[in-house]
């Protein structure tokens, strides 16, 4: 991302109204600042100093989108955003980022286990004793992380590859706060996929139990 | 320059530009800067917000010109509404600028 679009990402967002109207405030200052290196590239200036300088004569990109606010008002999630960017404190993205990470991998960690130990367990118990265990609720329940674990290197490859691309790739001012909010995301479902596998080998340890015990 | 001073007047600046002919943003920007030797010279923090404002309140209206693969410019042409507007603001400027004078001609 150029300094040009880094600029009009901080002067057009948060604009209430369709997608088409912040795409079409971009366009026009888009248009305002080329115009403006132009000339002054014509005037004998070199590209970097031209592009600083109509950056400067274009003025705050705050005052701009303040402006564009009170024409078209603030944009609906415009509150939420304004409060997490006073969060982009980076020691609090850093924490609430390895805090988030602990708990998607502690999930992914659970889900592992039950997948690995816990679900050929009445087998083994089964083979063990000499009784014919009766399967635990796999294809239903845990069919899409036996999936998952199946293919495990290769999503842990894509992921990676994500990872690094979004690193290596992505440049803006929200970077820590965009990283978050994924964190955020990711965590939230590896938690509800925990407590998912959890309730239902809890409901199908307690059948399986019932089943084998011999009733008084 | 004052530029809240200039903030105030900007509307009637701008509609007496584009009651010459139409206009768009950067070409405003520089004919006020050239007209005026500089003197009055604002950043688009002010003149971007204020053509759309004029324009979503009928003074303005904006077309995109140009064949889309080339550069295209937005436009901006005043509106009948507009040429109304501007005929009350210079009259409203004349007289502030008449009782203004007079003031500081007083306190000399």
């Amino acid at each position: 991302m150029n300094d040009i679009d880094r600029y009009l990402d901080q002067a057009c967002r948060q604009v209430n109204g369709p997608d088409s109207l912040q795409a079409h405030l971009r366009k026009e200052l888009k248009e305002h600042l080329q115009e403006a290196v132009d000339a002054l590239v014509a005037a004998g200036m070199s590209t970097d100093d031209a592009t600083a300088k109509a950056i400067e004569d274009l003025g705050d990109p705050e005052i701009i989108r303040d402006g564009m606010q009170s024409v078209y008002g603030p944009g609906v999630t415009s509150l939420f955003v304004e409060q997490a960017i006073k969060w982009k404190d980076r020691r609090w993205h850093l924490r609430a980022q390895i805090g988030l990470v602990l708990t998607i991998v502690l999930s992914v960690f659970f889900v592992g286990f039950v997948l690995v130990k816990v679900i050929p367990l009445p087998h083994h118990l089964g083979k063990q004793h000499g009784f014919a265990a009766p399967g635990m609720l796999q294809p239903t329940v845990i069919g899409f992380f036996s999936v998952v674990y199946e293919y495990r290197y290769l999503l842990l490859l894509g992921l990676a590859a994500a990872v690094g691309l979004f690193e290596w790739k992505y440049r803006s001012d929200n970077k820590p706060l965009i990283r978050t909010s994924i964190l955020v995301g990711m965590s939230l479902v590896s938690v509800v996929s925990a407590l998912w596998v959890a309730t239902w080998t809890v409901v199908t340890l307690v059948l399986l139990v019932r089943e084998i015990l011999p009733p008084d | 320059m004052d530029t809240e001073l200039i903030k105030g007047t900007l509307s009637l600046i701008i509609l007496s530009l584009l009651g010459r002919r139409a206009m768009y943003g950067y070409e405003i920007a520089a004919t006020v800067k050239k007209e005026t030797n500089g003197v009055l010279e604002w950043n688009a923090g002010s003149l971007y917000p204020s053509l759309h404002k004029m324009e979503k309140d009928g003074m303005i209206r904006g077309e995109w010109e140009g064949e889309p693969d080339t550069r295209q410019r937005k436009y901006y042409h005043i509106t009948k509404a507009g040429r109304s507007a501007l005929g009350e603001k210079k009259e409203s400027w004349s007289q502030l600028t008449t009782a203004i004078t007079q003031i500081m001609e007083k306190s000399k």
